[in-house]
């Protein structure tokens, strides 16, 4: 009898009030919501500009593990294929550049790795990281893992006596293109071949089909 | 050659279908007499030399009875094949003079040219605004024509083979025979495994569907034959499409409108499914059934090499699960699920630690937002499939000790439950956000002890309300033989035994696969990749005694979930 109960109410209340998101984490927000996660990402710097910050990145942190564990072999940094966003970005419209993740070996004695993450202390902070912890929460042992307020992250975990493990990612943000042109045509929703800055249900607009 | 209308006119199916008729009945009474000898009662008995001659002359007379027999039934398929032809050039140019009338247009029997009527050919300006409606016709009657040509190719081939002037082909199948609908993944491995290579690329070009969907029939096969198949699922259903909006029906019945929204859903799923794809290089098209289902495309999409992967997992999606709104979702999560597991591997220093393969699933139909969520109908169809599609990872796996890992969220969990439940080579699962699983003992679901889990995400409804109602069960927490995992807020254990790493609780419903806001996955994604990876270890048990999740008060005096809840 419960059961039946329930069963109306989810069949006359679901449709009317509650979003697919709610109940499947691969369907798309709604509307209001995509246009707040856009306006996010608008206004996140280019792409161009995040990967160029990281990329010289990349070669500090390269550095230091050389200085401090020379025989450590990080492996070279290679974009991941993958195109578009992620969560909670997964339904907008924009892009990001990762990296495959680094298995370095050997990996850093206990000792060096102190080294390393005191030398990558202010070179982080110099680039508006923190660690990517809740606030007074101290990272776990062999962590130094960090975030940016405007979405990038660097991971860097050390399992010593096996691994050294490195990789870094903007982000979802807009290529700098998209802004001025639509997204390559390959890269439009399926549905929806028109779409165009800022990429809004709302006012001023940019997108019209509902997103998949 | 040419074929005129009017030769068109004097086509007689009616002539044909007797040839059709007369070769048939040569064909059946060649093969019952060559029956008959087979049958004959005094080969049961008869001995000696004069009885095995006789055996031998009878068999070679049974073996040319029946080869006179093939060959009248070649004529007999060759005619009827042009009376069935001969019949729709006739259908389908009486239906454009029909329509040509209907538009004020006449066909012209001697230039074989759609002309304007009586009405048209008084007004200029009529005759203009309807030249694009004439060009529609003579394009129509072009093709019926230049079929025409073809089909009384196809009759003269016909007569020809019945007169003796052309020799009968032989009729043999290309390629050999599939195996039988229902046959278990393991023997259709067996049959793959005893076809050469010609014949098996032959089959991937004559039975690319069969060969793409079916279970049993090594991953990379699948991956590459559906993904060749892609560009002409979406070309037919775009024609589909584009055939049903150029007619549509003035008052559709809800059969055609149905028939409507399936075929533009479908299309929409294929074209979601091609854009994934190339947005994520290197996923695989394990499962592409266009046809199965009126509604929908189901597909199966896979991140590393799964026939050669230690651990492989298989991700089922619940409510509202469908290809064309959830693949892209679900692609990115088993490529995130990927990354975990090996990232956890290589830190646990295991060896082989890229030996994963992830699948999202989404090869059944799930209920959508009404009244098939209360009701199991929908999971129980779905079970059998899924079944079969673990047998197949099963049987097609070149690794000994593989394990496969079962993940099933929501309506899923229970789709996932009832597959399991029917004897699959799964080795853990893990369900998560569910309703009930139609379980009273998680032993039923033939993993080993220790290996069944589940995860309740804070302020999640599902698990706890909805499935304490017992309508699919009894909740997962209290069916025996479960072990709970963590969906909190937490650091995972640091390196070898975990990535040390900050994972952020799972809320609600839906965001046991997501990303938290740090970038990392949430608590429940941790685990389910710790499960995946084999380092079950390392996975987070549930906190105990907690207090009861916060609920602030919002507008209105409406409790709301409380972000900030990170017991």
């Amino acid at each position: 009898m419960v059961g039946v109960l329930i069963a109306v109410l989810l069949s006359v209340a679901l449709p009317s009030c509650v979003k697919p998101s709610t109940f499947n984490p691969a369907a798309a927000p709604d509307n209001s919501e995509l246009d707040r996660l856009q306006k996010i990402l608008n206004d996140r710097p280019d792409l161009e500009v995040a990967e160029q910050q990281l990329i010289d990145l990349d070669a500090q942190i390269r550095s230091v593990i050389a200085k401090y564990s020379a025989a450590t072999v990080v492996g070279p940094s290679t974009p991941k294929p993958d195109r578009g966003c992620v969560d909670p970005f997964t339904h907008n419209i924009g892009d990001t550049y990762t990296i495959e993740k680094i298995y370095a070996r050997p990996a850093p004695t206990d000792e060096q790795w102190t080294q390393i993450t005191d030398a990558l202390t202010p070179i982080f902070a110099a680039a508006k990281f923190t660690p990517n912890v809740p606030p007074n929460t101290a990272p776990a042992p062999g962590t130094f893992s960090q975030i940016r307020d405007d979405g990038a992250t660097v991971e860097l975990i050390n399992s010593p006596n096996t691994v050294l493990f490195y990789g870094y990612s903007t982000g979802c943000r807009l290529p700098a293109a998209w802004r001025t042109a639509p997204p390559p045509p390959d890269q439009r929703p399926a549905n929806d071949s028109g779409v165009h800055y800022p990429y809004l249900y709302g006012s001023p607009g940019g997108r019209s089909a509902p997103a998949n | 050659m040419t074929v005129s209308i009017a030769d068109i006119d004097r086509w007689d199916p009616g002539d044909v279908r007797e040839v059709f008729h007369a070769t048939r009945n040569r064909a059946e009474a060649a093969f019952e007499a060559a029956d008959g000898i087979a049958t004959l009662p005094a080969f049961g008995s008869w001995g000696g030399d004069a009885a095995e001659a006789a055996k031998t002359a009878n068999e070679q007379l049974r073996k040319d009875l029946d080869a006179h027999g093939n060959e009248a039934l070649a004529v007999a398929k060759a005619a009827q094949r042009a009376a069935d032809d001969m019949e729709q050039v006739k259908s389908d140019l009486a239906q454009l003079e029909a329509d040509a009338a209907g538009a004020g247009f006449e066909i012209d029997r001697a230039s074989n040219a759609v002309m304007p009527g009586p009405a048209l050919r008084g007004s200029m300006v009529d005759l203009i605004a309807a030249e694009g409606k004439r060009e529609e016709l003579q394009a129509r009657l072009t093709a019926i024509l230049a079929e025409a040509v073809r089909v009384d190719e196809e009759l003269a081939q016909a007569i020809n083979m019945a007169t003796g002037a052309t020799p009968i082909p032989d009729e043999k199948p290309a390629g050999p025979p599939l195996p039988q609908p229902g046959t278990e993944p393991a023997d259709v491995k067996k049959w793959w495994d005893s076809l050469s290579n010609e014949q098996r690329q032959e089959l991937t070009r004559t039975h690319a569907a069969e060969i793409g969907n079916l279970d049993g029939i090594p991953a990379a096969v699948r991956e590459q034959v559906n993904a060749a198949r892609l560009p002409e699922e979406i070309a037919k259903a775009q024609a589909l499409v584009d055939y049903m909006r150029a007619h549509p029906n003035g008052k559709p019945n809800p059969a055609q409108l149905a028939a409507w929204q399936g075929a533009r859903d479908k299309l929409a799923d294929l074209q979601q499914l091609d854009k994934t794809l190339k947005d994520h290089p290197g996923v695989g098209l394990l499962l592409l059934d266009t046809t199965s289902n009126p509604k929908t495309v189901l597909a199966a999409v896979a991140k590393g090499d799964v026939d050669n992967a230690r651990q492989v997992g298989v991700t089922v999606g619940g409510m509202t699960t469908n290809v064309r709104g959830s693949v892209d979702g679900m692609t990115g999560e088993i490529i995130t699920q990927y990354d975990q597991a090996v990232e956890l591997r290589q830190l646990a220093g295991v060896a082989n630690p890229e030996s994963v393969a992830t699948i999202a699933w989404l090869g059944y139909e799930a209920p959508g937002m009404n009244f098939d969520v209360t009701d199991d109908a929908l999971a129980k169809a779905g079970a059998g499939p899924l079944n079969n599609f673990y047998q197949g990872l099963g049987a097609t796996s070149n690794v000994p000790d593989q394990e496969i890992t079962a993940f099933g969220h929501s309506y899923g969990s229970l789709t996932t439950s009832l597959a399991l439940q029917q004897g699959a080579p799964v080795d853990n699962v893990v369900l998560y956000g569910s309703p009930g699983a139609e379980l009273s003992n998680a032993s039923q679901l033939g993993v080993a002890p220790g290996h069944a889990f589940y995860m309740n995400g804070i302020t999640d409804g599902v698990p706890t309300t909805i499935a304490g109602t017992h309508n699919f069960g009894p909740p997962l927490s209290e069916v025996p033989g479960f072990t709970e995992l963590s969906s909190n807020s937490g650091h995972a254990l640091p390196p070898p035994y975990g990535d040390g790493q900050w994972h952020e609780r799972a809320y609600g419903h839906s965001e046991y696969p997501r990303l938290g806001s740090n970038g990392e996955l949430r608590m429940s994604g941790y685990n389910m990749a710790a499960i995946l990876a084999g380092l079950p270890g390392e996975a987070i048990a549930a906190p105990q005694n907690l207090p009861p999740p916060t609920l602030p008060l919002g507008p209105h005096g409406m409790p709301v979930p409380n972000p900030n809840y990170h017991p």
